[in-house]
Parts: structure tokens; sequence; C-alpha cells
């Protein structure tokens, strides 16, 4: 894995959050940079009335039983020369009771040449990611969720020619959203507005740092080959204005029903390189994604641009779509309710 | 998805050229890319498909007859001012309603309710709630809903609409 050269950025889908593994080699150093994803799980949630999307690029903090396939993403790495990557990856999220879920989120990738172990490109699974997250605070009046989950890598589960880590990583993280129409009635065009983030700390389960001396079988010098395994702070927003919200709960405009059925979005994920990565030169990379959410019924449809922040970040544009299914709506009675206790039933009529 | 036309220079995957497509027309050009992916790549043929069979999930999402209710019109309009007291407030959800767990309270400026009667599902049409009103002087008033859908999910939810003859 240390001669194969990747992208040192995640280009923004939540499948492709990173964490990244450093190899220092003596004499000539060299950058390595190993592929993981990292993400949770991702629900639509309904808090008074407000209804939070499943966000594209960094978690959300509902929990629900939901179906994301495929995420279709194609980005272009900040390497030199650059690595062009297209990802496809599926997300099951499984409620266990009301509050509390699992997830399972597989990805798939290929690097185009110049990237892979040999220059001439490489496909393959992504270590397997799995999350689990409780909701603990829900508050309908001010459109308030709060969550916490746990993200686990499992190292070893992808395929070393796309770069995925031997070794597993550890990811506790905090999810917050908050819509804001408990705004006053002077500024009630933004009570449609709401925000919501993530902040998660990536731990890698293995060593800090591998120490591991060899010759080189071309000049015959010792070398010694030395991994970081840096452990990063992976936060972001999104910010969406709800047309659906601005129908039914602040001023029916009669727009045409694709148009009510929008929620423009802008989300921002960044990595924060937090410790153990000293004469790394790391610093803070991340995206910004602007882009739509087309809400129905059962299921959503998104669709981004990914704008690297930075040269590390990645180069060009990118892009980003998503079907998404709302499993709750479509097997309200099997799969679509949690395994322990169903759907919040009143016990006697309002 | 500007970047597609990469894929036809690409060393392991000499692809014919593809016309440069943008926003949704990229969809279009999905089932062509489908047949030039290396035949290893089960995965990403099973996602194309996935892809590929959205119209009939569509079809699904327009004729299933589960999910949550939500707020999709109302009369007095959300936000919008009516010249004279309604005699009653109509809410059209997204979903059919069980009746007797379905709520809608209408409350003035200063908190009363000014409901004349119970809120009622129309059985002709059960994704119709509505609730008599009392004669409705000029001002702003709040509807307050609360609503359960034929497959047991609850929602809430509230607007404003005011009366200025």
């Amino acid at each position: 894995m240390s001669d194969c050269s990747l992208g040192p950025a995640p280009p923004g889908a939540k499948a492709i959050w990173r964490s990244r593994l450093f190899s220092i080699f003596t004499p000539g150093p060299a950058l390595v940079f190993a592929v993981a994803p990292l993400s949770g799980a991702t629900a639509h949630e309904i808090a008074g009335n407000r209804f939070f999307p499943a966000t594209l690029a960094i978690d959300d903090p509902g929990v629900n039983d939901e179906l994301a396939v495929p995420t279709i993403s194609m980005t272009k790495s900040g390497d030199e020369p650059p690595v062009k990557e297209l990802d496809f990856s599926g997300e099951y999220s499984r409620r266990i009771t009301e509050a509390f879920a699992i997830s399972v989120a597989p990805a798939w990738t290929h690097l185009y040449a110049p990237g892979g172990p040999t220059g001439a490109g490489a496909s393959g699974f992504q270590n397997l990611e799995t999350t689990i997250k409780y909701r603990f605070y829900k508050d309908p009046v001010h459109e308030i969720i709060m969550s916490v989950g746990l993200s686990v890598e499992w190292g070893g589960s992808g395929a070393s020619g796309i770069g995925a880590d031997t070794f597993s990583t550890y990811t506790p993280t905090f999810y917050f959203g908050k819509g804001f129409g408990d705004l006053p009635d002077t500024i009630w065009w933004a009570r449609p507005v709401a925000l919501t983030g993530v902040i998660g700390y990536s731990i890698p389960g293995s060593a800090r740092r591998t120490v591991t001396a060899s010759i080189d079988p071309d000049s015959g010098q010792l070398s010694t080959d030395v991994e970081l395994n840096p452990q990063f702070l992976n936060w972001g927003l999104s910010l969406q204005y709800s047309m659906p919200y601005l129908k039914s709960a602040v001023y029916d405009f009669a727009l045409p029903e694709f148009v009510n059925r929008l929620i423009p979005i802008v989300e921002a994920s960044f990595q924060t390189p937090a410790a153990n990565f000293a004469g790394t030169g790391l610093k803070t990379t991340g995206t910004l994604n602007p882009g739509v959410i087309w809400v129905g019924n059962y299921y959503q449809v998104g669709l981004e641009a990914i704008i690297p922040i930075n040269r590390d970040s990645g180069r060009n544009v990118g892009a980003l779509v998503q079907l998404h299914f709302y499993l709750d709506d479509l097997f309200p009675t099997t799969i679509g309710k949690p395994i322990f206790g169903g759907p919040v039933t009143p016990a006697k009529p309002f | 998805m500007r970047n597609l036309d990469a894929l036809t220079k690409s060393a392991n995957y000499p692809l014919p050229t593809l016309p440069r497509k943008r926003g949704k027309d990229a969809i279009n050009i999905l089932p062509r890319l489908q047949g030039r992916i290396g035949a290893g790549q089960r995965w990403a043929r099973f996602a194309l498909s996935a892809l590929q069979a959205l119209p009939l999930w569509l079809s699904l999402g327009v004729d299933a007859a589960h999910a949550h209710a939500f707020l999709d019109h109302a009369d007095p309009r959300v936000g919008n001012t009516v010249k004279s007291s309604p005699r009653m407030v109509s809410l059209w959800f997204t979903q059919n309603l069980e009746g007797a767990f379905s709520t809608i309270e209408v409350l003035n400026s200063a908190g009363a309710r000014m409901e004349a009667g119970r809120a009622a599902v129309d059985p002709s049409d059960r994704k119709l709630l509505r609730v008599p009103v009392k004669a409705l002087p000029a001002g702003a008033y709040t509807v307050k809903w609360h609503v359960l859908s034929v497959d047991t999910h609850t929602t809430e939810g509230s607007f404003t609409f005011h009366v200025n003859p």
C-alpha cells in the first residue's frame, strides 16, 4: 500500500470521508493516503412542522428506517497528477427502537489512471462502515434534534488496491438540527431555513506509529518506513431552505407542485487534522456542496456539486447524486418500523 | 457528472467518446455506461440498475397509500389573508387520515379557541380534515393540527392566516 498514491482529500461525499495513512520514506519522502469511508446513518427526521431531509455530504441528525442507493459521486483528487475517482455507495439504516438505529454503508470505488498501486487505475470496495446512532433530544416546538453516534470503519474489509486501511477507525459523533420556524413575524421569510451539523473525532484503532526497516532493492540502503495514522476532527454543516415548509407553515404562494417539493441546500464538510500529524504538512481539507433535494412522500432525490475548498481538497468541481428511500413510509408494518416497539400511537383521541 | 467524458481516456476501459452531459441529462447516458464498465464491477452494475428502476419507484410513490401525512394545502391558504370570516377551516393532507385521532385547533391572537365544533375527516376524501369555526373578526388566527395517518404515523404542525374585511 505504501506505493500507491491516492487522493489526499475527501471529495465531499459522505461515503468518502477518509482517514489517512501517511508513509514517510528515507531517503525520499513520499505521502500516501488511504481511502476509507467514514459515514453514519442517514435519515430524514420530523420535528413539529419541520421535515429534515437526508443530507448527502454530511450525516444528518435523524434516526429512521432508510435505504440510500445509489449514491454516485465523481471527483478529482488534489494529487500531482490528480486522480479521478468514481464512487458508488449505499446505506441501509434500521431502527432498533424508535430513537436508536444501526446502519451499514458499503462503497465501491474506481480510481482512474494514474491512480492505484501500479498507476493504471484500481477498483474495489472501501472498508465497510457501520454506525449506531441514538437520538436523545427532540423539540417539536423549536424544531431541534440532537443525536450521538459511533461509526466504525472496519479495517481490512476493503480492497488494498484502492488504499483501504488495514486497521479500523472509530468515530464518535454528535449531530444536531435546528429549524428556524420560531423566528419572529418580521422575518417570516427566513422561517423555512434550517441548519444541521455534525462533529466527530476519528481515532485510528492501530498503533499511532509503525516503523519498519528494510533494504532498498535499488540503492541497497537501509530504508525506514514510518507510518502516521493521524486523528481527525470531522465536521460539517448544511444550510437548507425548505419550500415544503414555506408552503405548509409560512405562506402558500400557490407555486407549482414541483417547486413546492424542493429544498435548496448548501453542505460543507471539513476534515481537520487533530493529533499525530506532525511533519506531514496536513491542513484542513473539505468541500462546499451546493445543490438541491427534491422530496417526495416515499423517496427523495438529491443532486449536488462538489467544490474543493483548497488545492489539497481536490481539483475541479465534482458531482454527487443520490436516490434515497423512506422505508418507514414505504413499509410501515415490516422493515419500516422499529424492531422493538412500533410507531408511537396515541392511546386516546386528541 | 461533468467529468464523465474522462471515462473515454481510461487505459483500462477504452470507451468510445461520450458527449458531455450535465445535470439531469447525465442520467440519460447511464444505460450506455452500464455496458462499458468492466465485467468484474458487478456492484456498479447493480447500482446503475437500481437507478434505472427509478420510474418503477416513482410509480410506487404515486400509488402507495402509506406515509407520514403532511399538510398539502389549506383553506384559508397558509399565511394568506381572507376578506371575510370562513365558516370552515379545511386542511388537505398528503395521506389518508384516521379521524378519531386527528384534530384542529383555531386560536385567535389571545389564544382563545375559535372552533364551533369538532374536527372531522371528510368521508368522501379521507385526506381532508375540517373544522367549523365561529364568526371570526378581523385579526390573525393560528391553526394547530395534529393528525394520525392510516399507517399510524403521527405528525403535527401549525400556521397562521388573517381575516381583514
